[in-house]
């Protein structure tokens, strides 16, 4: 369910640079760039899921669009939200009404406070809570406990309910599913399933990809802190020959449900960035002209940030 | 050489519901057990009993035959499913990674962990690159046993299959024994010979049923 191009879209990050400022020797600071020139759209009725490589700047752009980087973060680059420019004051205006968060880390509870008052937040109703504990297979009285008295899907359950608390336009989910069994992950997708439906954009970031891939439309890969890859989710599924980038094409080598082989190497380190691609050192197809600059082409209905990717 | 789960029982306070009731478990040396069941059935409860860090109601763990050790290095060590929340914030990450040995810069290399990244505060870095953090702190000589507790979550596929890798291989080379919490089953499948389901205590069977892949 692509929507037409001439459609608006609900979200577009275009251009975007994360660094963070960081002390060195003494008092010397200098920069880390660690989201460099990142284009992300999200359309209202669709879910993208955003998979790739830990450590690439995931949770970075979930965090830039919620405005909640800390202080030393330099954001750069275009966000807009509806067509208008997402800035500080909207953001704030926004966030945990029209545009919700699901945080990766359950660290994000507050420990000294019962979950149940936490799910209902200011503008939620005891009703809309059990709805959502029901959905979730939450016993009621998991509201009177407190975070620690959890168990690792539990409390993810409960970071799930509070974005659903209000009727958001926009989830930013950041890695929902971790510590839940297949059902409930299963049950948690279909709910995002069925928000886009009704018009919510989602944007899914996962690791689960082969979950996400049951309900997701578009698919983002990210490595070294920039989109790589953007292509429709059939292609994924169809198998690593529909895919453009190299680097996505090892990704589903090393699904634990196919080869389970892991290409050598890592991922450059943020402040040793090469010239030019960023995967050439653990390509396969590595020519010359990978240490130019590298552009994101329009590859059979996906865009792909490769020389080679055809 | 081996753990044994004698009989165990486990419930947070004297009138909340059992999370684990009889439960009967042993894990050689060299042995790889992958331990799965639905959200909240007590398998993270089992993991920590395992590894001593909570101690069971009713029944008892041990180690060759005698209880684990109360004092020094534990040989069975626990990787945990949070790693933000398994390291000390105020420590940067050069202490907490030899904390109880040096880990030679080759398995750094192999685990992906850059120099730079030693000289970080926890909050610096990303959860896959903490948790790479806490399998290397824990692969010393004197481990016995890992007890990995959805270790690899929170990790994108290629790391997740390259930390498998290794895992697997010191684990060979060394005879450790593995007790893996998944949901994953493909990856229960692919890394343990054998996947243990934990029962539902409130239905008919009390004791964990075994069976072979």
């Amino acid at each position: 369910m692509i929507n037409d191009k001439k459609v608006q879209p609900l979200l577009e990050v275009e251009g975007l640079t994360v660094s963070f400022s960081r002390y060195d020797r003494g008092w010397n600071k200098t920069d880390l760039e660690v989201i460099h020139s990142l284009d992300v759209t999200v359309n209202a009725g669709e879910i993208l899921a955003v998979v790739g490589s830990s450590g690439s700047g995931k949770s970075l752009l979930a965090h830039c669009i919620l405005g909640i980087l800390p202080g030393n973060a330099k954001v750069s680059g275009e966000m807009a939200y509806k067509g208008k420019p997402l800035t500080e004051k909207r953001q704030k205006k926004l966030r945990g009404h029209e545009i919700a968060f699901i945080p990766q880390s359950v660290d994000f509870l507050d420990p000294l406070m019962k979950v149940g008052a936490q799910v209902k937040g200011v503008r939620g109703t005891d009703e809309k809570m059990r709805e959502a504990f029901q959905r979730y297979g939450l016993d009621e009285k998991t509201a009177e406990l407190y975070p620690f008295q959890l168990s690792g899907g539990m409390a993810r359950r409960i970071l799930i309910s509070t974005a659903v608390m209000e009727e958001p336009e926009l989830i930013v989910a950041d890695e929902p599913t971790p510590g839940l069994d297949l059902a409930m992950a299963m049950e948690t997708l279909n709910h995002f399933r069925e928000l886009a439906d009704k018009g919510c954009g989602v944007l899914l970031i996962t690791h689960d990809i082969d979950l996400a891939l049951n309900i997701a439309d578009r698919i983002a890969v990210f490595y070294g802190g920039t989109t790589v890859e953007i292509c429709p989710a059939a292609d994924f599924k169809a198998g690593k020959d529909a895919l453009r980038h190299p680097y996505s094409k090892a990704f589903l080598d090393a699904l634990p449900q196919n080869d389970f082989k892991p290409i050598s190497g890592t991922q450059p380190y943020a402040g040793r960035l090469p010239k030019g691609c960023l995967f050439a050192d653990r390509c396969p197809r590595r020519t010359a002209e990978c240490g130019g600059e590298i552009l994101m082409r329009d590859v059979r209905g996906g865009k792909v940030r490769c020389v080679h990717g055809d | 050489m081996g753990i044994e789960a004698r009989n165990v029982s486990f419930r947070y306070r004297k009138d909340s519901p059992w999370i684990l009731k009889n439960v009967d478990f042993t894990v050689e040396a060299g042995q790889r057990i992958a331990l799965v069941g639905p959200s909240g059935y007590g398998k993270s409860t089992l993991a920590k009993i395992l590894a001593g860090y909570l101690i069971p109601t009713e029944g008892q763990v041990l180690l060759d035959g005698k209880p684990l050790p109360a004092k020094g290095y534990c040989p069975v060590q626990m990787i945990y499913q949070h790693p933000e929340q398994a390291v000390n914030p105020r420590w940067k990450m050069k202490k907490t990674l030899t904390e109880c040995w040096l880990p030679d810069p080759r398995l750094l290399a192999a685990m992906g962990i850059e120099e730079e990244w030693l000289k970080r505060w926890p909050s610096e870095l990303s959860g896959g690159e903490l948790q790479r953090f806490c399998i290397a702190r824990v692969l010393g000589p004197a481990t016995k046993f890992l007890v990995c507790d959805e270790i690899t979550t929170m990790l994108d596929v290629i790391t997740q299959a390259q930390i498998w890798e290794l895992i697997s291989q010191v684990a060979e080379k060394r005879r450790l024994g593995l007790v893996v919490v998944t949901h994953n089953m493909a990856l229960a499948e692919k890394v343990c010979d054998q996947i243990v389901a934990l029962p539902d205590i409130n239905g008919a069977s009390s004791i964990g049923r075994k069976c072979k892949i």
